[in-house]
C-alpha cells in the first residue's frame, strides 16, 4: 500500500516519524479510512485502486489468504470457493467500495495517486517506478495492511521455465541452467522494477538494500502467498478477475459472487482432470 | 450542375446541424493530437489545461524509451506494405487468369473463392492458429502476412476491372504476338491503375490498422503491430494519459496522412467492396 | 487464327490453360493454406476434445453437444445478437444521413466529409484507448462534465445496459464512415435531372428526400444493412478492450467467447466447434437476409 505523505500531513494523519499506522484487524483498517474520509479534502479520495483486472484479485487473494482460505483443496480437484472466509473477503472488499473508501468502477488507480487525488493507493510492486518519476509526489510503501493474526498477501513472481526439449545438447541445457542461477544472484537490479528478489541473500544485499522505498515493504516476502499450483489458474484468473468487476461495479452481491465462483472453477477443474 | 441552393429555414438548420456533428466527430481525433503534445502529467481530460499552457514534442521521445513503439511502427511498416504488394500482385494475376484466360475450371475456381468471401477470419482463428504454430510462424513477418494475402476480395474487385478491358484490346495484341504474360502486363495492368491504386490504399488502411490475427499470433513484445502494442502499453502506463496519447498518435499520424492524400482511392476501395454482388 | 491447325490450336489450347493456373496459383495457394484449409480443419478439430499438453481424443459431435448445454455459449449469441440489432439500423441511419448532408452542396462540403470519415481510418486501439478516457470515471472527459453538470460520475463502462449504449456511441464514431461512403456512391447515381424534374413539379426538399431519394436508395440501404449486420457479429475489440467483456459477462461476444474457450482455457475443440457455430449463424443470417431483401 501507498500514501501520499504530504496528503497524509495535511489532514494530521501522518505519524511523527514520517509513518503511517494503521490498527491490525479489520476494524483497525476501516477506523483508519473512515477518518481519512472525513478528513480529506474536497475530490480526494481515501483509497485509489483501479476496480478491474488485477488489482481487485491481488486484494482478494490477500484477504482470503488472511482469512484462513483457499481457492482449491489439497487435491487439487475441488473448489473451495463457496465458503465463509471467501464471503468474508469478498464482503470486507464491498465495505470498502459501499462506504466510498475505495470508490468503485475506478479504471486508473495509479493515475488517480500521481495525479494527488488520493490519500492511499493500493498496487503492487511495479508501480514503483511510476511513483517515483511523478513530479511533487512524495510518498510512502507500507506492507499491506493485516485484518487477521495470520499474516499474508498475495504474490506472484516471474519463473524461468525450462520446456522440455529432448533436442537439446547437454551444453546448452547447462548454458540455460547457468543463466537462471546468474539472473537470481543478481537480480537486485531488477529490484529497481519493484519486484522482491527470491533469493535471501541477494535480498539482504546493499545493492538491493539501498533502493528507497523497497526495503519497506520487502519484508512481506516472508510470508506471501502464491497461488496453489494447478492447470486451470489460467482460467481461473479470468474467471475471478470477471466476478470481483462485477461485484465492485454493484452488478452482484456477495453470496452471488462466491457461487458463482465455486460453480464456474469447478467446472473449469472438472473439464481439466477429465 | 445544381448550384448553391437559396437559404431556407431548412437548409440552416442543415448547416448547423451538420456541422455541429462534424465538430463532434473531428474534436475526439483533434483532442488527441494536441494531448500528445503536452507535458507528461498533465490532466488531459480538464480541456482548459490541455488547449493553453506549454506545449513539447519530446513525448515522441519519451514514448520510445517507455516501448518499443518505434519497433511495432516499423513492424507495422513492413506487415502493411507486404501485404499491400503481395496483394496488388497476386490479386492481379489471379484477376487475369479467371477473366481473360480460358481454362479448364475456371467456373468452379471462381465459384470456390466467391465463396471464401463468405468465411470472416474470426471463425477461424482457432485452427489458423494451430496451423501457424505448426509451420513455426508464430511471431515472425511471414506468419503475421500471410493470412491477410488470402483475402478474396481483391480478386473480385481486379477481375471486374478487368472485366471491363475490351476484348479487342487484347486481340489486337495477340495478333502482335504477345503471350499471356506480356498481354497481363503490357494492356491489362496499365489500364487498371485506378483499381489497383483502390485496392492497394484501403488494402494498405486494413493492413495497418489490423487487431485480430496480430494479437493472437504475436506474443513477443519485438514483434508485435501498433494496434496491439498500445493497448499493451495503455495499460501498462495508467499513471497517465499524455504518453499513451502520444503513442496513440503515432499510430494514427501515417494512416491519417495516407488518407488525407488518398481520399479518393480509399473511398473508390469501399465503393468496390460494395459493388461485389 | 489465321491458317492454324488443329495440333497447333490444341497446343495454344494447352499453353492458356498452362498459363492460367500459373497466374492463379500463388494467389491460389495463400487462399487454400490459409482460408480454405483452415475452415475444413476447424470443423475436423471441433470433433475432438484436444487440449494443451495432452493428447486428442476424438468424441464425434459431443463438442457440439456441451455447447448447446452452455449457458455461457447462449448468452455471448445473445449478446453478440443484440449488438446487431441496436447497432444495425443505428449505424446505417447515421451513414445514410451524414451521406445525405455531404451530398446537399453545402459550403464546405469537403470539410464535412473529411471530417466524417477521418475516424475510420484510425485503428481499434486508438478508438479504444481514446474512448476509455472519455467514459473513464474519476478522471475522464465526460466524468468533467458530468460533474460540472452535477450530475457526479455516471461508470459508462461498468453499468449493465448503459455500457452497451457507450460501446455503440464509440462504434458509431469509429465505422459510420465506411456506411456513409457506400450511401455516397448510391446517392451520386441518381441522376440530377430526376430531382430538377421534381423541383419544377413543386416538390419539397421533405417530399424528395422520402419519395424519391429513398426509395432509390434501396439497393444501396440493402447492402449496406448486410455488411453492417455482418461486421456487428463480429464484435470483439471494442467489448473486449473497453469493458473486459464486462460487467461480468455482459458484453462477452461470441467471438470474446471463442477466444476464451480456445486460448485462455486452451480448450481447442471446444472453440472450434463454436467457431463452426459462429461461421453456421452468419452464414444463416447473411442468406436469411439475401432472402428476405430479394428484388419482388
Amino acid at each position: 500500500m501507498h500514501f501520499n505523505k504530504d496528503l497524509l500531513e495535511e489532514i494530521g494523519m501522518l505519524e511523527a516519524d514520517g509513518t503511517v499506522k494503521i490498527e491490525r484487524g479489520e476494524e483497525g483498517f476501516f477506523k483508519f479510512f473512515e477518518e481519512v474520509k472525513k478528513r480529506a479534502p474536497e475530490g480526494v479520495m481515501p483509497i485509489s485502486g483501479t476496480s478491474q483486472y488485477g488489482l481487485p484479485m491481488y486484494l482478494w487473494y490477500t484477504l482470503l489468504t488472511q482469512y484462513g482460505g483457499d481457492i482449491l483443496d489439497e487435491t487439487g480437484t475441488k473448489a473451495t470457493l463457496d465458503t465463509p472466509e471467501n464471503k468474508k473477503a469478498l464482503s470486507i472488499m464491498m465495505r470498502m467500495v459501499e462506504n466510498d473508501i475505495w470508490p468503485k468502477n475506478q479504471k486508473n488507480g495509479a493515475e488517480i495517486f500521481t495525479a494527488q487525488k488520493a490519500v492511499a493507493t493500493i498496487n503492487g510492486v511495479w508501480a514503483l517506478p511510476i511513483f517515483e518519476s511523478a513530479e511533487g509526489l512524495n510518498f510512502i510503501s507500507i506492507p499491506f495492511p493485516q485484518f487477521t493474526d495470520t499474516d499474508s498477501v498475495y504474490a506472484d513472481s516471474h519463473s524461468l521455465v525450462f520446456p522440455k526439449n529432448d533436442n537439446i545438447s547437454d551444453e546448452e541445457r547447462k548454458a540455460a541452467m547457468e543463466f537462471a542461477v546468474w539472473l537470481t544472484n543478481n537480480s537486485a537490479k531488477w529490484g529497481k522494477a519493484g519486484h522482491i528478489p527470491s533469493k535471501p541473500s541477494v535480498a539482504q544485499s546493499d545493492e538491493y538494500q539501498s533502493l528507497l522505498y523497497r526495503k519497506d515493504y520487502a519484508p512481506s516476502a516472508e510470508y506471501a502467498k502464491f497461488y496453489p499450483q494447478s492447470t486451470s489458474i489460467a482460467g481461473f484468473t479470468e474467471l475471478i478477475q470477471r466476478e470481483l468487476a462485477a461485484m465492485i461495479a454493484g452488478e452482484q452481491d456477495v453470496d452471488k459472487t462466491a457461487s458463482n465462483l465455486q460453480t464456474e472453477f469447478q467446472k473449469l477443474l472438472d473439464a481439466k482432470n477429465k | 450542375m445544381r448550384k448553391h441552393k437559396k437559404l431556407t429555414l431548412g437548409r440552416v438548420i442543415l448547416y448547423i446541424v451538420a456541422y455541429i456533428f462534424a465538430f463532434l466527430w473531428l474534436f475526439p481525433i483533434f483532442w488527441m493530437l494536441v494531448s500528445a503534445l503536452k507535458p507528461v502529467g498533465t490532466p488531459v481530460s480538464i480541456l482548459s489545461k490541455v488547449f493553453t499552457g506549454t506545449f513539447t514534442f519530446r513525448n515522441f521521445i519519451l514514448v520510445g524509451e517507455k516501448a518499443p513503439v518505434w519497433t511495432w511502427s516499423l513492424n507495422s511498416l513492413i506487415v502493411s506494405s507486404a501485404v499491400t504488394f503481395g496483394t496488388i500482385a497476386l490479386t492481379s494475376m489471379a484477376a487475369y487468369s479467371l477473366s481473360k484466360l480460358n481454362f479448364k475450371g475456371r467456373g468452379l475456381t471462381q465459384l470456390i473463392i466467391t465463396a471464401g468471401m463468405m468465411i470472416p477470419i474470426e471463425a477461424i482463428i482457432i485452427p489458423l492458429y494451430q496451423t501457424m504454430a505448426e509451420l513455426n510462424l508464430l511471431n515472425t513477418y511471414s506468419g503475421l502476412v500471410f493470412p491477410s494475402l488470402a483475402a478474396p476480395i481483391g480478386v473480385l474487385i481486379m477481375k471486374r476491372c478487368f472485366d471491363s478491358i475490351p476484348d479487342e484490346l487484347i486481340e489486337a495484341s495477340v495478333l502482335d504476338g504477345a503471350n499471356p504474360f506480356q498481354r497481363w502486363w503490357q494492356v491489362c495492368l496499365p489500364l487498371s491503375k485506378s483499381s489497383m491504386a483502390a485496392v492497394g490504399i484501403f488494402t494498405f488502411k486494413n493492413a495497418w490498422n489490423d487487431f485480430l490475427w496480430p494479437f493472437l499470433s504475436v506474443t513477443s513484445e519485438k514483434m508485435m503491430t501498433l494496434p496491439v502494442g498500445i493497448p499493451q502499453f495503455q495499460g501498462a502506463n495508467l499513471s497517465e494519459f499524455v504518453l499513451p496519447m502520444t503513442a496513440s498518435v503515432i499510430a494514427s499520424v501515417p494512416a491519417l496522412i495516407v488518407f488525407l492524400i488518398f481520399q479518393k482511392q480509399i473511398m473508390q476501395g469501399i465503393a468496390m467492396t460494395g459493388i461485389k454482388g | 487464327m489465321k491458317g492454324a491447325t488443329n495440333s497447333e490450336r490444341l497446343k495454344n489450347i494447352i499453353k492458356e490453360n498452362i498459363a492460367a493456373w500459373l497466374f492463379l496459383i500463388p494467389y491460389l495457394g495463400f487462399f487454400i493454406c490459409f482460408l480454405l484449409f483452415p475452415i475444413l480443419r476447424g470443423m475436423y478439430v471441433s470433433l475432438f476434445d484436444a487440449a494443451l499438453g495432452r493428447e486428442s481424443i476424438f468424441v464425434g459431435l459431443e463438442n457440439y453437444v456441451t455447447i448447446f448445454k452452455d449457458k455461457a455459449f447462449w448468452q455471448s449469441l445473445f449478446n453478440t445478437l443484440f449488438f446487431v440489432i441496436i447497432s444495425t439500423p443505428a449505424i446505417v441511419l447515421v451513414g445514410f444521413v451524414f451521406a445525405i448532408f455531404v451530398n446537399s452542396k453545402l459550403k464546405g462540403t469537403t470539410f464535412l466529409r473529411v471530417s466524417y470519415f477521418a475516424s475510420y481510418v484510425l485503428s481499434m486501439a486508438v478508438v479504444t484507448g481514446l474512448w476509455i478516457f472519455i467514459y473513464q470515471p474519476y478522471t475522464g472527459l465526460l466524468s468533467v462534465i458530468t460533474n460540472a453538470l452535477g450530475l457526479g460520475e455516471i461508470y459508462w463502462l461498468n453499468t449493465k445496459w448503459l455500457v452497451w449504449f457507450a460501446i455503440l456511441v464509440t462504434t458509431i464514431w469509429w465505422t459510420v464512415g465506411f456506411n456513409m461512403v457506400l450511401f455516397l456512391v448510391g446517392l451520386q447515381d441518381i441522376p440530377d435531372e430526376i430531382y430538377e424534374a421534381a423541383e419544377i413539379d413543386g416538390a419539397n426538399s421533405r417530399q424528395i428526400l422520402f419519395r424519391i431519394t429513398i426509395p432509390l436508395l434501396r439497393d444501396t440501404t440493402v447492402l449496406v444493412i448486410l455488411l453492417q449486420t455482418i461486421s456487428s457479429f463480429k464484435l470483439f475489440g471494442q467489448t473486449y478492450l473497453m469493458a473486459g467483456g464486462g460487467p461480468g459477462t455482459h458484453t462477452r461476444t461470441l467471438v470474446h467467447y471463442i477466444y476464451e474457450t480456445g486460448f485462455t482455457n486452451r480448450r481447442m475443440g471446444l472453440a472450434a466447434a463454436m467457431s463452426v457455430a459462429f461461421f453456421v449463424v452468419v452464414l444463416l443470417v447473411s442468406l436469411l437476409q439475401n432472402k428476405v431483401f430479394a428484388k419482388k
